[in-house]
Protein backbone atom coordinates (compact mmCIF):
# COMPACT_ATOMS: atom_id res chain seq x y z
CA UNK A 1 0.00 0.00 0.00
CA UNK A 2 1.36 3.53 -0.90
CA UNK A 3 2.19 6.02 1.55
CA UNK A 4 -0.70 8.51 2.37
CA UNK A 5 0.80 11.82 2.72
CA UNK A 6 -2.04 14.18 2.86
CA UNK A 7 -1.20 17.90 3.08
CA UNK A 8 -2.44 19.04 6.12
CA UNK A 9 -3.53 15.84 7.76
CA UNK A 10 -7.04 13.93 6.83
CA UNK A 11 -9.23 16.62 9.24
CA UNK A 12 -8.02 19.45 6.64
CA UNK A 13 -8.73 17.43 3.76
CA UNK A 14 -12.37 16.87 5.98
CA UNK A 15 -12.86 20.26 6.68
CA UNK A 16 -11.89 21.18 2.50
CA UNK A 17 -14.36 18.28 1.39
CA UNK A 18 -17.42 19.33 3.43
CA UNK A 19 -17.16 22.71 2.69
CA UNK A 20 -17.50 21.62 -1.06
CA UNK A 21 -20.42 19.21 -0.61
CA UNK A 22 -22.07 21.90 1.48
CA UNK A 23 -21.66 24.28 -1.22
CA UNK A 24 -22.98 21.68 -4.09
CA UNK A 25 -25.76 20.78 -1.70
CA UNK A 26 -27.03 24.91 -2.06
CA UNK A 27 -27.04 24.51 -5.47
CA UNK A 28 -28.57 21.16 -5.96
CA UNK A 29 -31.11 22.27 -3.39
CA UNK A 30 -32.45 25.20 -5.22
CA UNK A 31 -32.56 23.40 -8.75
CA UNK A 32 -34.74 20.87 -7.13
CA UNK A 33 -36.90 23.69 -6.32
CA UNK A 34 -36.40 25.53 -9.59
CA UNK A 35 -36.71 22.56 -11.69
CA UNK A 36 -37.83 19.32 -10.27
CA UNK A 37 -40.25 20.24 -7.63
CA UNK A 38 -42.62 22.92 -9.15
CA UNK A 39 -45.08 20.41 -11.44
CA UNK A 40 -44.91 17.67 -7.93
CA UNK A 41 -45.98 20.43 -5.58
CA UNK A 42 -48.85 21.74 -7.64
CA UNK A 43 -50.82 18.33 -8.14
CA UNK A 44 -50.57 18.30 -3.81
CA UNK A 45 -52.73 18.93 -1.09
CA UNK A 46 -51.68 22.93 -0.56
CA UNK A 47 -50.94 22.38 3.16
CA UNK A 48 -48.40 19.07 1.72
CA UNK A 49 -46.77 21.17 -0.34
CA UNK A 50 -46.51 24.02 1.81
CA UNK A 51 -45.38 21.39 4.45
CA UNK A 52 -42.49 20.30 1.62
CA UNK A 53 -41.59 23.85 1.41
CA UNK A 54 -41.02 24.11 5.15
CA UNK A 55 -38.29 20.96 5.03
CA UNK A 56 -36.83 22.08 1.94
CA UNK A 57 -36.07 25.65 3.19
CA UNK A 58 -34.48 23.97 6.44
CA UNK A 59 -32.36 22.44 4.14
CA UNK A 60 -31.31 24.88 2.29
CA UNK A 61 -30.46 27.56 5.44
CA UNK A 62 -29.00 24.32 6.83
CA UNK A 63 -26.75 23.63 3.72
CA UNK A 64 -26.03 27.68 3.17
CA UNK A 65 -24.65 27.91 6.98
CA UNK A 66 -22.52 24.12 6.38
CA UNK A 67 -20.84 26.30 3.29
CA UNK A 68 -20.27 28.94 5.25
CA UNK A 69 -18.53 27.73 7.68
CA UNK A 70 -16.53 25.44 5.87
CA UNK A 71 -15.43 28.08 3.68
CA UNK A 72 -14.62 30.34 6.59
CA UNK A 73 -12.88 27.45 8.55
CA UNK A 74 -11.04 26.13 5.16
CA UNK A 75 -9.90 29.73 4.61
CA UNK A 76 -8.61 29.87 8.11
CA UNK A 77 -7.02 26.43 7.82
CA UNK A 78 -5.55 27.25 4.65
CA UNK A 79 -4.51 30.55 5.42
CA UNK A 80 -2.28 28.96 8.30
CA UNK A 81 -0.67 26.72 6.56
CA UNK A 82 0.20 28.82 3.65
CA UNK A 83 2.04 31.66 5.46
CA UNK A 84 3.71 28.75 8.02
CA UNK A 85 1.66 29.95 10.96
CA UNK A 86 1.29 27.37 14.11
CA UNK A 87 -0.84 28.90 17.04
CA UNK A 88 -4.31 30.36 16.59
CA UNK A 89 -3.64 34.23 17.12
CA UNK A 90 -0.67 33.06 13.82
CA UNK A 91 -3.49 31.58 11.58
CA UNK A 92 -6.06 34.42 11.95
CA UNK A 93 -2.97 36.84 11.60
CA UNK A 94 -2.25 35.09 8.14
CA UNK A 95 -5.83 35.14 6.86
CA UNK A 96 -6.17 38.78 5.65
CA UNK A 97 -2.16 38.20 4.47
CA UNK A 98 -3.85 35.47 2.31
CA UNK A 99 -6.93 37.49 1.12
CA UNK A 100 -4.71 40.32 -0.01
CA UNK A 101 -2.33 38.33 -1.72
CA UNK A 102 -3.62 34.77 -3.26
CA UNK A 103 -5.53 33.96 -5.52
CA UNK A 104 -7.50 31.52 -2.94
CA UNK A 105 -7.92 33.94 -0.59
CA UNK A 106 -9.51 36.22 -2.92
CA UNK A 107 -12.05 33.40 -4.44
CA UNK A 108 -12.88 32.09 -1.14
CA UNK A 109 -13.96 35.89 0.14
CA UNK A 110 -15.80 35.79 -3.18
CA UNK A 111 -17.69 32.38 -2.57
CA UNK A 112 -18.37 33.93 1.24
CA UNK A 113 -20.14 37.05 -0.59
CA UNK A 114 -21.81 34.64 -2.90
CA UNK A 115 -22.91 32.48 -0.48
CA UNK A 116 -23.92 35.02 1.95
CA UNK A 117 -26.56 36.66 -0.81
CA UNK A 118 -28.51 33.53 -1.16
CA UNK A 119 -30.92 33.97 1.18
CA UNK A 120 -30.70 37.68 0.34
CA UNK A 121 -31.69 36.61 -2.89
CA UNK A 122 -34.53 34.37 -1.53
CA UNK A 123 -36.24 36.75 0.72
CA UNK A 124 -39.24 35.43 2.28
CA UNK A 125 -41.06 34.66 -1.27
CA UNK A 126 -40.08 31.22 -3.28
CA UNK A 127 -41.33 33.05 -6.81
CA UNK A 128 -38.93 31.35 -9.66
CA UNK A 129 -37.57 34.36 -10.54
CA UNK A 130 -35.80 34.76 -6.83
CA UNK A 131 -34.83 31.22 -6.93
CA UNK A 132 -33.21 31.47 -10.17
CA UNK A 133 -31.15 34.07 -8.77
CA UNK A 134 -30.33 32.35 -5.98
CA UNK A 135 -29.10 29.23 -7.99
CA UNK A 136 -27.12 31.56 -10.42
CA UNK A 137 -25.44 32.98 -7.03
CA UNK A 138 -25.04 29.02 -5.81
CA UNK A 139 -23.77 28.05 -9.35
CA UNK A 140 -21.07 31.23 -9.15
CA UNK A 141 -19.94 29.71 -5.97
CA UNK A 142 -19.40 26.24 -6.37
CA UNK A 143 -17.97 26.64 -9.85
CA UNK A 144 -15.54 29.32 -8.19
CA UNK A 145 -14.03 25.63 -7.14
CA UNK A 146 -12.44 25.00 -10.18
CA UNK A 147 -10.52 28.65 -9.93
CA UNK A 148 -8.47 26.66 -6.85
CA UNK A 149 -8.05 23.38 -8.58
CA UNK A 150 -4.88 21.85 -10.80
CA UNK A 151 -6.86 23.14 -13.67
CA UNK A 152 -6.53 26.86 -12.96
CA UNK A 153 -2.73 26.43 -11.66
CA UNK A 154 -1.42 24.16 -14.48
CA UNK A 155 -1.09 27.09 -17.05
CA UNK A 156 -0.31 26.94 -20.27
CA UNK A 157 -1.94 24.64 -22.94
CA UNK A 158 -4.24 23.53 -20.28
CA UNK A 159 -7.08 26.11 -20.44
CA UNK A 160 -9.91 23.71 -21.62
CA UNK A 161 -9.15 21.65 -18.01
CA UNK A 162 -10.53 25.31 -16.08
CA UNK A 163 -13.91 24.82 -18.23
CA UNK A 164 -14.10 21.03 -18.02
CA UNK A 165 -13.67 21.40 -13.94
CA UNK A 166 -16.63 23.96 -13.79
CA UNK A 167 -18.75 21.94 -15.58
CA UNK A 168 -17.55 18.84 -13.38
CA UNK A 169 -18.73 20.46 -10.62
CA UNK A 170 -21.63 21.62 -12.13
CA UNK A 171 -22.67 18.47 -13.08
CA UNK A 172 -21.75 17.25 -9.25
CA UNK A 173 -23.88 19.98 -7.83
CA UNK A 174 -26.72 18.91 -9.66
CA UNK A 175 -27.21 15.43 -9.45
CA UNK A 176 -25.67 14.48 -5.69
CA UNK A 177 -26.71 18.04 -4.77
CA UNK A 178 -30.06 17.17 -5.40
CA UNK A 179 -30.07 13.83 -3.31
CA UNK A 180 -30.71 15.57 0.32
CA UNK A 181 -34.24 17.69 -1.33
CA UNK A 182 -35.37 15.13 -3.17
CA UNK A 183 -34.68 12.12 0.27
CA UNK A 184 -36.80 15.11 2.52
CA UNK A 185 -39.38 15.03 -0.13
CA UNK A 186 -39.78 11.33 -0.88
CA UNK A 187 -40.45 10.73 2.87
CA UNK A 188 -43.45 11.99 3.61
CA UNK A 189 -44.60 12.57 -0.48
CA UNK A 190 -47.76 10.39 -1.64
CA UNK A 191 -46.48 7.66 -4.13
CA UNK A 192 -47.69 9.41 -7.10
CA UNK A 193 -45.79 12.51 -6.26
CA UNK A 194 -42.89 10.65 -5.82
CA UNK A 195 -42.59 8.72 -8.99
CA UNK A 196 -43.29 12.50 -10.82
CA UNK A 197 -40.42 13.91 -8.77
CA UNK A 198 -38.13 10.76 -9.25
CA UNK A 199 -39.13 10.83 -13.13
CA UNK A 200 -38.20 14.70 -13.46
CA UNK A 201 -34.74 14.03 -11.02
CA UNK A 202 -34.07 11.01 -13.04
CA UNK A 203 -33.95 13.38 -16.44
CA UNK A 204 -31.44 15.69 -14.90
CA UNK A 205 -29.29 13.35 -13.45
CA UNK A 206 -28.23 10.89 -16.12
CA UNK A 207 -27.56 14.45 -17.88
CA UNK A 208 -25.04 15.22 -15.04
CA UNK A 209 -23.76 11.80 -15.27
CA UNK A 210 -22.98 12.29 -18.95
CA UNK A 211 -21.35 15.47 -18.32
CA UNK A 212 -19.44 13.96 -15.14
CA UNK A 213 -17.91 11.04 -17.75
CA UNK A 214 -17.09 13.20 -20.08
CA UNK A 215 -15.26 15.94 -18.13
CA UNK A 216 -13.68 13.14 -15.74
CA UNK A 217 -12.18 11.51 -18.88
CA UNK A 218 -11.11 14.56 -20.58
CA UNK A 219 -9.13 14.90 -16.85
CA UNK A 220 -8.73 12.19 -15.45
CA UNK A 221 -5.34 9.59 -16.90
CA UNK A 222 -3.11 12.00 -17.54
CA UNK A 223 -3.32 13.68 -13.88
CA UNK A 224 -3.36 9.81 -12.21
CA UNK A 225 -0.31 9.11 -14.19
CA UNK A 226 -1.00 5.97 -16.23
CA UNK A 227 -1.39 2.60 -14.87
CA UNK A 228 1.66 3.39 -12.55
CA UNK A 229 0.27 6.50 -10.81
CA UNK A 230 -2.86 4.08 -10.59
CA UNK A 231 -1.65 1.26 -8.61
CA UNK A 232 1.63 2.62 -6.67
CA UNK A 233 0.21 6.18 -5.42
CA UNK A 234 -2.46 7.29 -3.00
CA UNK A 235 -3.81 9.05 -5.57
CA UNK A 236 -4.08 6.63 -7.34
CA UNK A 237 -5.82 4.64 -4.83
CA UNK A 238 -8.19 7.49 -3.72
CA UNK A 239 -9.26 7.91 -7.38
CA UNK A 240 -9.97 3.81 -7.36
CA UNK A 241 -11.86 4.44 -4.35
CA UNK A 242 -13.66 7.28 -6.08
CA UNK A 243 -14.32 5.52 -8.94
CA UNK A 244 -15.49 2.33 -6.94
CA UNK A 245 -17.95 4.89 -4.67
CA UNK A 246 -18.95 6.07 -8.37
CA UNK A 247 -19.96 2.47 -9.47
CA UNK A 248 -22.26 1.46 -6.41
CA UNK A 249 -23.61 4.86 -6.80
CA UNK A 250 -24.63 4.39 -10.56
CA UNK A 251 -26.01 1.01 -9.95
CA UNK A 252 -28.18 2.41 -7.08
CA UNK A 253 -29.99 4.95 -9.49
CA UNK A 254 -30.34 2.14 -11.53
CA UNK A 255 -32.60 0.36 -9.10
CA UNK A 256 -33.90 3.46 -8.29
CA UNK A 257 -35.21 4.27 -11.76
CA UNK A 258 -36.06 0.48 -12.98
CA UNK A 259 -37.68 -1.07 -9.88
CA UNK A 260 -38.74 1.26 -7.12
CA UNK A 261 -39.93 3.78 -9.69
CA UNK A 262 -42.19 1.36 -11.96
CA UNK A 263 -43.49 0.04 -7.84
CA UNK A 264 -44.75 3.22 -7.10
CA UNK A 265 -47.44 3.28 -9.58
CA UNK A 266 -48.31 -0.46 -8.77
CA UNK A 267 -49.93 -2.04 -5.52
CA UNK A 268 -47.06 -2.06 -3.47
CA UNK A 269 -46.61 1.98 -3.82
CA UNK A 270 -46.24 2.51 0.20
CA UNK A 271 -43.40 -0.04 0.78
CA UNK A 272 -41.83 1.28 -2.99
CA UNK A 273 -41.73 4.50 -1.38
CA UNK A 274 -40.19 3.80 1.67
CA UNK A 275 -37.84 1.74 -0.09
CA UNK A 276 -36.93 4.53 -2.37
CA UNK A 277 -36.07 6.39 0.38
CA UNK A 278 -34.20 4.49 2.21
CA UNK A 279 -32.06 3.86 -1.45
CA UNK A 280 -31.77 7.67 -1.85
CA UNK A 281 -30.44 8.43 1.77
CA UNK A 282 -27.76 6.00 1.28
CA UNK A 283 -26.92 7.21 -2.09
CA UNK A 284 -26.77 10.73 -1.13
CA UNK A 285 -24.45 9.43 1.37
CA UNK A 286 -22.38 7.80 -0.70
CA UNK A 287 -22.33 10.89 -3.02
CA UNK A 288 -21.14 12.73 -0.11
CA UNK A 289 -18.13 9.76 0.56
CA UNK A 290 -17.31 10.65 -3.27
CA UNK A 291 -17.02 14.62 -2.62
CA UNK A 292 -15.17 13.74 0.54
CA UNK A 293 -12.75 11.36 -1.90
CA UNK A 294 -12.25 14.21 -3.95
CA UNK A 295 -11.08 16.56 -0.73
CA UNK A 296 -8.39 13.91 -0.05
CA UNK A 297 -7.30 13.95 -3.69
CA UNK A 298 -7.06 17.78 -3.65
CA UNK A 299 -4.22 17.04 -0.86
CA UNK A 300 -2.72 14.19 -2.17
CA UNK A 301 0.91 14.64 -4.90
CA UNK A 302 -1.36 13.79 -7.98
CA UNK A 303 -0.40 10.45 -9.26
CA UNK A 304 1.69 11.86 -12.75
CA UNK A 305 3.98 13.69 -9.97
CA UNK A 306 4.36 10.99 -7.56
CA UNK A 307 4.37 8.21 -10.18
CA UNK A 308 7.49 9.59 -11.25
CA UNK A 309 9.94 7.40 -9.29
CA UNK A 310 7.93 4.51 -8.73
CA UNK A 311 9.84 1.08 -10.83
CA UNK A 312 6.63 0.08 -12.99
CA UNK A 313 7.08 -1.06 -16.54
CA UNK A 314 3.73 0.32 -17.69
CA UNK A 315 4.27 3.95 -17.12
CA UNK B 1 -29.74 2.01 -20.88
CA UNK B 2 -27.80 -0.60 -18.86
CA UNK B 3 -24.57 -0.86 -21.19
CA UNK B 4 -24.88 3.22 -21.13
CA UNK B 5 -24.56 3.05 -17.47
CA UNK B 6 -21.28 0.51 -18.23
CA UNK B 7 -19.84 2.83 -20.49
CA UNK B 8 -20.14 5.23 -18.13
CA UNK B 9 -18.77 3.55 -15.09
CA UNK B 10 -15.57 2.77 -17.24
CA UNK B 11 -15.23 6.29 -17.85
CA UNK B 12 -15.73 8.09 -14.87
CA UNK B 13 -13.91 8.09 -11.27
CA UNK B 14 -10.37 9.92 -11.99
CA UNK B 15 -11.95 13.19 -12.13
CA UNK B 16 -11.98 15.37 -9.50
CA UNK B 17 -9.92 18.42 -8.00
CA UNK B 18 -7.03 17.27 -9.07
CA UNK B 19 -3.93 19.20 -7.64
CA UNK B 20 -0.30 18.97 -8.96
CA UNK B 21 2.27 20.77 -7.66
CA UNK B 22 4.46 23.35 -8.60
CA UNK B 23 8.18 21.82 -9.87
CA UNK B 24 10.95 23.31 -11.13
CA UNK B 25 10.87 23.38 -15.14
CA UNK B 26 13.77 25.28 -15.74
CA UNK B 27 15.84 28.36 -14.31
CA UNK B 28 18.50 30.73 -15.48
CA UNK B 29 20.97 30.09 -14.47
CA UNK B 30 20.52 26.81 -15.32
CA UNK B 31 20.75 24.22 -12.89
CA UNK B 32 23.82 23.42 -12.01
CA UNK B 33 25.35 25.77 -14.83
CA UNK B 34 28.84 27.77 -15.13
CA UNK B 35 28.17 31.19 -16.12
CA UNK B 36 31.33 33.63 -17.17
CA UNK B 37 29.06 36.67 -16.89
CA UNK B 38 27.62 36.90 -12.61
CA UNK B 39 23.43 36.71 -12.95
CA UNK B 40 21.38 39.88 -11.64
CA UNK B 41 18.70 37.80 -11.07
CA UNK B 42 17.64 34.12 -10.54
CA UNK B 43 14.48 33.25 -12.83
CA UNK B 44 12.98 29.90 -12.09
CA UNK B 45 10.09 28.65 -14.11
CA UNK B 46 7.75 26.28 -12.39
CA UNK B 47 5.09 23.82 -13.50
CA UNK B 48 2.40 25.68 -12.00
CA UNK B 49 1.51 29.83 -11.05
CA UNK B 50 3.19 30.53 -7.86
CA UNK B 51 1.86 32.84 -5.25
CA UNK B 52 4.93 35.41 -4.95
CA UNK B 53 3.37 36.73 -1.38
CA UNK B 54 4.26 32.67 0.01
CA UNK B 55 7.10 31.71 -1.99
CA UNK B 56 10.91 32.26 -1.78
CA UNK B 57 14.29 32.13 -3.59
CA UNK B 58 17.39 32.83 -1.50
CA UNK B 59 20.64 32.62 -2.97
CA UNK B 60 23.96 31.90 -0.77
CA UNK B 61 27.64 31.92 -1.32
CA UNK B 62 29.98 29.12 -0.33
CA UNK B 63 30.50 30.53 3.19
CA UNK B 64 26.50 30.80 3.89
CA UNK B 65 26.12 34.75 2.93
CA UNK B 66 22.84 35.93 1.16
CA UNK B 67 23.49 36.94 -1.58
CA UNK B 68 19.64 37.28 -3.21
CA UNK B 69 17.57 41.27 -2.26
CA UNK B 70 15.24 39.98 -0.61
CA UNK B 71 11.04 38.94 -1.50
CA UNK B 72 10.83 37.58 -5.20
CA UNK B 73 8.18 38.22 -7.91
CA UNK B 74 6.76 36.78 -10.66
CA UNK B 75 7.49 37.76 -14.47
CA UNK B 76 5.08 40.45 -15.01
CA UNK B 77 3.60 38.41 -18.00
CA UNK B 78 4.11 34.43 -16.61
CA UNK B 79 2.72 33.61 -13.30
CA UNK B 80 4.48 30.39 -13.92
CA UNK B 81 8.22 32.20 -13.60
CA UNK B 82 9.66 33.37 -9.89
CA UNK B 83 11.91 36.05 -10.19
CA UNK B 84 14.12 37.43 -7.07
CA UNK B 85 17.21 39.99 -7.75
CA UNK B 86 20.76 39.46 -6.39
CA UNK B 87 23.64 41.59 -5.36
CA UNK B 88 26.56 42.13 -7.30
CA UNK B 89 28.05 38.01 -7.49
CA UNK B 90 31.52 37.35 -7.44
CA UNK B 91 33.23 34.43 -9.03
CA UNK B 92 32.73 31.03 -6.91
CA UNK B 93 29.38 28.46 -6.27
CA UNK B 94 26.02 29.50 -5.00
CA UNK B 95 23.05 27.60 -3.86
CA UNK B 96 19.85 28.28 -4.68
CA UNK B 97 17.11 27.11 -2.08
CA UNK B 98 13.59 27.60 -3.17
CA UNK B 99 10.17 27.53 -1.48
CA UNK B 100 7.28 27.67 -3.60
CA UNK B 101 3.47 28.37 -3.04
CA UNK B 102 1.24 27.29 -5.94
CA UNK B 103 -2.24 29.14 -6.75
CA UNK B 104 -3.56 25.88 -5.79
CA UNK B 105 -1.91 26.32 -2.67
CA UNK B 106 0.00 23.39 -2.31
CA UNK B 107 3.95 23.64 -1.03
CA UNK B 108 7.11 22.40 -2.36
CA UNK B 109 10.48 22.94 -2.66
CA UNK B 110 14.01 22.37 -3.84
CA UNK B 111 17.68 23.40 -4.24
CA UNK B 112 20.41 23.71 -6.56
CA UNK B 113 23.83 25.26 -7.00
CA UNK B 114 25.36 27.29 -10.09
CA UNK B 115 29.04 28.66 -10.54
CA UNK B 116 30.19 31.94 -11.49
CA UNK B 117 33.02 31.57 -13.41
CA UNK B 118 36.62 33.47 -12.52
Amino acid sequence: MPPFDIEGGLGFAFVRGISVAACLSVLGALVFRLVVAPPVLAGMKPSAAAEQDRRWLRLLWGSVAAALLGAGGWLGLESGAMAGATGIADRLAAVPLVVLNSRFGMVLVIRLGLLAAVPLAIGRSLRPPRLAIAAALAAAAAASQASLGHAASIGHGFEWLALSTTLHILAAAIWLGQLPPLWIFLADAPPAAAGLALRRFSRLGLTCVILLAATASAQGWGLVGGVAGFVGTAYGWTALAKLLLFGILLAIAAINRFTFMPRLASGVAATARRALCRSVLVEAILGLLVILAAGILTSLPPGMDAAQGLRWPYR
Amino acid sequence: MRKTLMILFCMVGFAGQAIAHARLESAVPPVGATVSTPPKQIAITFSESVEPAFSSIEVTDAAGNRDDTGKPQVAADDRQVLIVALQPLGPGAYKVVWHAVSVDTHKTQGSYSFTVAP
